[in-house]
């Protein structure tokens, strides 16, 4: 029989592992429950949501506005070294 | 980044093509002109080392976008040594002592810690530059096998089986890495973004 009721350490643990793997109906169910009871559970979901988006950002992102360039002078540097390292 | 796959194995033209790009990205991350030069720099250097590796069924900038995240990783790992010691302490501890500072003998928290900073949206957040900061710190602290499942989920996109298979780890096992990376990473970010 199903424990309806979650400890936050449970609780937590179906939040980390939610953004890798679809939690089940049963699951998503004790989650709501909880959340309901306590809010640092709901804040920790909360918060591991901004991480998970964040690391998206962080592995996936490359289209910045900036228009920052290296200097013609370090990209020459940089060829040297590079071709001192080819030889 | 749907792009035509390219493999010219020039790193002359791997400089040209892609050094200002991976300069901004590298800019972004870590916020210091010379320290993203050094990391451009290395990173074309590493990838000559290990051309002979690179698979030729992914894309080139693709493989290079690795290392260089790679580098940067651990730029910060550097950096995080000079600071707190987390990770050391962490990796050795048994999976016990590990969640007894989280949580109490029933399993609920030992501490409420409900941090009100949070409380704006997750755009609002990742818009201010010091929180992607504080990532990168604290993504470093993380052992190195947790924080690759990470990467072997948002850069490879690699199922939980696929990321156990790589790993050599049973999915019990990749659950609670998840869940203590998930615990310790939410904690230092917290710290941070307190005391910012």
């Amino acid at each position: 029989m199903y424990k309806i009721m979650l400890t936050c350490k449970q609780a937590t643990f179906l939040i980390s592992i939610r953004s890798f793997q679809r939690l089940n109906l049963v699951h998503r169910i004790q989650l709501k429950l909880h959340f309901m009871a306590c809010k640092t559970c709901h804040d920790f979901n909360h918060q591991s949501q901004i991480i998970d988006k964040s690391l998206v950002d962080l592995y996936q992102n490359d289209n910045f506005q900036s228009t920052e360039k290296l200097s013609k002078e370090k990209v020459s540097q940089i060829k040297e070294t590079v071709n001192q390292h080819i030889k | 980044m749907a792009e035509k796959q390219k493999f010219t194995c020039d790193p002359n033209v791997w400089v040209d093509e892609y050094s200002d790009e991976f300069f901004r990205f590298t800019m972004y991350r870590v916020k210091n002109r010379e320290v993203a030069e050094d990391l451009v720099q290395e990173t074309f250097l590493s990838a000559l080392k290990s051309i002979d590796k690179f698979r030729r069924d992914c894309p080139e900038k693709s493989w290079l976008y690795n290392i260089l995240r790679n580098k940067i990783i651990d730029h910060f790992r550097k950096k995080a040594n000079q600071e707190i010691k987390y990770s050391s302490s962490i990796t050795d501890q048994d999976e016990d002592s590990f969640f007894n500072q989280y949580f109490n003998k029933d399993g609920n928290w030992a501490i409420d810690d409900s941090a009100e900073s949070w409380k704006i949206s997750a755009d609002k957040i990742m818009e201010r530059d010091e929180f992607m900061q504080f990532l990168m710190l604290c993504l470093s602290l993380l052992p190195e096998m947790w924080a690759k499942v990470f990467s072997l989920k948002n850069i490879d996109d690699l199922s939980t089986k696929e990321i156990c298979k790589e790993l050599n780890i049973t999915p019990s096992n990749l659950w609670t890495i998840i869940h203590r990376a998930k615990l310790q990473l939410r904690g230092c970010l917290d710290k941070k973004w307190r005391n910012q």
